[in-house]
Parts: C-alpha cells; structure tokens; sequence
C-alpha cells in the first residue's frame, strides 16, 4: 500500500508502523502470556500495575529492562555481542513485510511472500549463533548450538507443510493466498484438501514455535539447565531486544497462520462480512496466540533427542506425504 | 516413550498416537482451567480468614503472670526471657484471673519474635493461660531489634520501690539469720559448756538476752488468734 506515492518514503513510513506494531503486538503479548498462564495455573497474574488488572505492566516491565546497565563481559567480543540482539530482532521484525492486515494494508506484496518469510525468519539463528559465541560462556554456546541445530532442523517440515497449503493457493504472494480462500470458513486453507492441510497446519505451528524457540522447544534457553542459554550474558536494552523477538516471533507466528491457513481477513461466513477486515486478521491472531500460550502449559519440555526425532523421524515425513496428498487432491 | 510392541513400524505409530493424544488431553486440560476460578488472595487488601488456632505473635496478659517461669522453660528456642523477682511475704500482689495468687514482681517479661518458631510449646504449661498466640502476623519491621517485645509494665519508681522493699526484706532476712546463727552458736555454747565452765555462762546471756525477746514476740504474734478463738 503507498501513502504518498514517492516510494522512498513510503518505505520510512512502512517501517516506523513495522516497528510499532512489532513492539506494541510483543508488548500485549507478554501481558498476555503472563495474564493466560496465571489463569491456566488458577492465579491472577500480574494485577497492580495500571490499577485494572495489570494493564499496564509491559510498560513498567519495558521501562525496567532499559533503565538496566547494558553489560559486556570482559571476555567477550564486544562488537559481535552487540550485534546479535538486532540481528535477531531484525530478523523477527523483518517477517512483518509481508504479512498482509487487510488487502491494502500490506508494506510489500512481494510475489515470494511465503518464500520471503521463511527465508527472513531463519536469520534468527545467525543472531543466536554470534550471542553464544560472542559472549565466552559454556552456557551461551550451548544454549546457540541448540538453537542452530534446531532452527535448522524444524525449518524443513516448516516449508514442506507450508508448501502444501501453497500448492492449493497456487501461489507464494500473502495476498494471492488469502483472496484463494475467500468465501465461507470452509474454502481456508486448514479445510482444503482434507485432512493434508490440516496435519500440515499442525505441522507449520509446531515447526514455527520450535523456530521461535518457543515452550515446549525452549531448548537453547533451557533455564534449568543453561542458565538463560544464548542470552545469558546479555542485560538491559539488548536483552530486551531478545525478549521482545521472541515474543514477536508469536506474534507474527500468529499472523502468518492466520494467513495462511484461516483466511486472513476474510470472515468465517459471508454473513459477519461488515465486520471490517482489520478485525478478523486481529482476531485470528489472538487465537493462535492463546493456542501457543496454552500449548506452553500443557507439555514439558523436549530432550534434545525428541526434538531432533520429532523434526526427523516424524514431522518431516509426514510433511511430504501431505505434499503428496494435497498435490494429488489439486491434480485431481 | 515406553512402548509394548517389538515391531518398529508399530512403534512408529503407537509413538504418533501417543503424542496426539497426550497433547490434546493436556492441552484440553490446560483449556479448562483458563475458566476455573483463582485461588489468588489480593493480600493486602483481602485477607484471608485465618484458622481459629492459627499460631502467630505471642501475647502476654501480664496482669495475670504469676512468674512461674514454666513458659521459659518450655521455649525450645529460648526466646522468652523473664525477670521475676520474690516479693517479700508483707507485699501483697494480688491474684491472677484464675485464682492464683502473684508472688513475684515481673521488672522485665521479653519475647523475641525473630527467634520464635511458632511452636506454642510455652502456651500449654502456663498456668493462668495468660501467654497465649494470636492471630496477628503482620508485624514485620526494619530492624530485628524491634521483634524484642517488652511486656512487663513496671515504671521506674515501681522498680525503685520494689527495689527498696527487697532490700529491706533482704537486710531483714540477713539480720534474722545472723540472730538465728548466733542463737545456735550460743546453744551449742551452753550445751558443751554448761557442764564444765561457770564463767561462760554468765557473760554470754547477758548480751543475747535483748535480742531474745524479739523472736519471742514475732512467736506469739500468732498465737494471738487462737486464743482470742478459745475465748471467744
């Protein structure tokens, strides 16, 4: 979408909404993490901050963590310590460029959307891999040969199962694959090609949380073994850099299944189609959202020869016969 | 994962089957408890009611302490220390609640709570039941000096008072037993001297004799009663 027609600025423009929608979605999220797990372990979370039920506690929490002295171990390499956290965070904001709110609201319809993020998202493990190396601690490197050895692993049943829902879009552009599910709740992707895709979307969401070293697959940051893992040696500013992609990587987890496999902002029936667009990719989002928040209460972590079997043995497989099913299904 | 089967194409499967299943049962697990109730109590504005037998900070009712010292004695922690000090037979103290009568002035009746361990060990042998434990557990503060609670009520010239009265008790005990150790010196004096020396026996009952009336007057003090009994 273009706000003034002269594209350089269209392109500033883009990315101060980017990073304020970024910061502002991670923001919420972690109230709402710590608000979901508080009810699942039948407590309140947080609730005195913003005098109405905590509302105003990812402020307090973002204004703490900035006013924390930024260190740099003494041992470490210091430029490299200090890029990682914006590498990672880039890579998780930079997945924002082509998820599309409504048909409009999009900053760049690329023609290789879905390829685009999948490959933006992976730089992630680059940032992971320098924190650990650059902060001359076991437990970093530890914690960045997990993460790399995971993100690497989960990437492929990841792009597998999302080429399954690409082959019924029959295209890679965001908006391409939402206008191919439009109609009622049952043209989405998730119900075409039953039940490939929908093994497939079980596919794409663990394989992204895995990416986002999310709970369960929190591997590289195990706390009870590794301290903090890649982060470990981080504080202030650049550890709230770590916190917050991560955080965003749910939400943009978030947005690209909605996306692509619950029809954007398309709404479940014709029907609550005055509802505006901007209101159901939200929605979507949430959902999801609470999905991968509850999934983090309900399963311990993974031992490092799960995770490795999951992705291998089991999701990989499985990706392909999905392939397989919903190329068949297509052609037929 | 444990699995029964040999065949590991079995296996391969009962292992799918498994992780869908125990994912969703734990995740609907999870679910539900999104829409239970909490058990989160706001503390400092909602409190919880407490059990009638919570045990918290100690209190003394030190009117009724009859200083029998027996709750410093069951204290395992030796948190309680108490100051007690024998009244003299003339000083009236009063009772206690139950009945008991107080023989002891109490100048200092100390309980640290930072050493308690909440035991209520020195609730039990009280006899006038006057240290119990309350409800109260909102007493924390800066500094541990300030868990030290002074329960004893005695001012300064009640001390000095009672100060004066010991000592006057003292010095009448001190006098009383020089008198009665004399007493007995001199008996044993006239037991083993009466057969064999005169003289002795003539110099030494001249200085007790004034002293002898004393004992005979504080004897007969008593006796008063009765006889005014028997004639009545």
């Amino acid at each position: 979408m273009s706000f003034t027609g002269l594209p350089l600025l269209d392109m500033c423009i883009w990315a101060v909404l980017i990073i304020i929608f970024f910061c502002l979605g991670a923001l919420i999220l972690t109230l709402g993490e710590r608000k979901i797990s508080g009810f699942i372990q039948d407590r309140l979370g947080p609730m005195e901050v913003g005098r109405y039920h905590g509302i105003l506690q990812p402020i307090a929490d973002a204004l703490k963590l900035l006013q924390k002295e930024d260190i740099v171990p003494a041992r470490a390499n210091p430029r490299m310590h200090m890029i990682a956290p914006a590498l990672v965070f880039s890579g998780a904001l930079a997945a924002m460029v082509v998820i599309p709110w409504t048909r409009e609201l999009i900053p760049a319809d690329l023609n290789i959307g879905i390829f685009y993020f999948l490959g933006i998202s992976s730089l992630g493990v680059l940032g992971i891999l320098m924190a650990g190396w650059a902060s001359a601690n076991k437990w970093s490197i530890f914690g960045a040969m997990r993460g790399a050895s995971q993100i690497v692993a989960y990437e492929i049943p990841v792009s597998i199962a999302a080429l399954s829902a690409l082959v019924v879009a029959g295209t890679l552009s965001t908006v391409g694959i939402v206008d191919s599910q439009a109609g009622n709740m049952f043209s989405w992707t998730i119900f075409k090609a039953f039940p490939f895709n929908l093994i497939g979307a079980v596919i794409f969401i663990l394989g992204t949380l895995a990416e986002g070293a999310r709970l369960p697959f929190d591997l590289p940051e195990s706390e009870s073994e590794l301290v903090a893992g890649f982060h470990t040696e981080y504080s202030g500013i650049r550890f709230a850099m770590f916190f917050l992609a991560e955080y965003g990587n749910i939400f943009v987890a978030g947005l690209v299944i909605s996306v692509v496999y619950l029809g954007g902002w398309h709404a479940p029936f014709p029907f609550l189609g005055f509802i505006p667009p901007i209101v159901w990719t939200i929605l979507k989002m949430v959902i999801v959202g609470i999905c991968i928040i509850a999934l983090r209460w309900s399963l311990p972590r993974l031992r490092v020869d799960q995770l490795t079997a999951l992705s291998w043995k089991y999701l990989t497989p499985i990706a392909i016969l999905c392939l397989f099913g919903t190329s068949i299904w297509v052609l037929l | 994962m444990p699995t029964t089967s040999t065949s590991p194409v079995r296996n391969y499967f009962s292992n799918i089957y498994r992780a869908v299943a125990t994912t969703t049962s734990a995740f609907v697990t999870a679910s539900r408890h999104l829409f239970t109730h909490s058990y989160t109590v706001q503390y400092p504005r909602h409190k919880a009611e407490l059990p009638d037998r919570t045990r918290h900070r100690l209190h003394v009712v030190i009117e009724d302490c009859i200083g029998c010292l027996q709750c410093e004695r069951a204290c395992p922690v030796e948190c309680i220390k108490i100051d007690a000090v024998k009244a003299p037979k003339e000083v009236d103290l009063g009772q206690a609640s139950a009945g008991n009568p107080i023989n002891f002035w109490l100048p200092s009746f100390t309980i640290d709570m930072a050493k308690c361990c909440y035991c209520g060990l020195c609730t039990d042998p009280c006899p006038t039941r006057c240290i119990v434990m309350t409800p109260n557990y909102e007493y924390s503060s800066h500094e541990i000096t300030d868990h030290v609670y002074q329960f004893a009520r005695m001012t300064e010239e009640e001390k000095a008072e009672m100060e004066r009265l010991v000592a006057e008790d003292a010095k009448k005990k001190a006098e009383e037993k020089a008198r009665k150790a004399q007493e007995a010196a001199q008996k044993a004096a006239e037991e083993n001297s009466a057969p064999a020396e005169g003289e002795a026996k003539t110099a030494e009952p001249k200085a007790a004799a004034p002293e002898q009336e004393a004992p005979a007057e504080v004897a007969e003090e008593p006796e008063t009663p009765d006889e005014a009994g028997g004639e009545g």
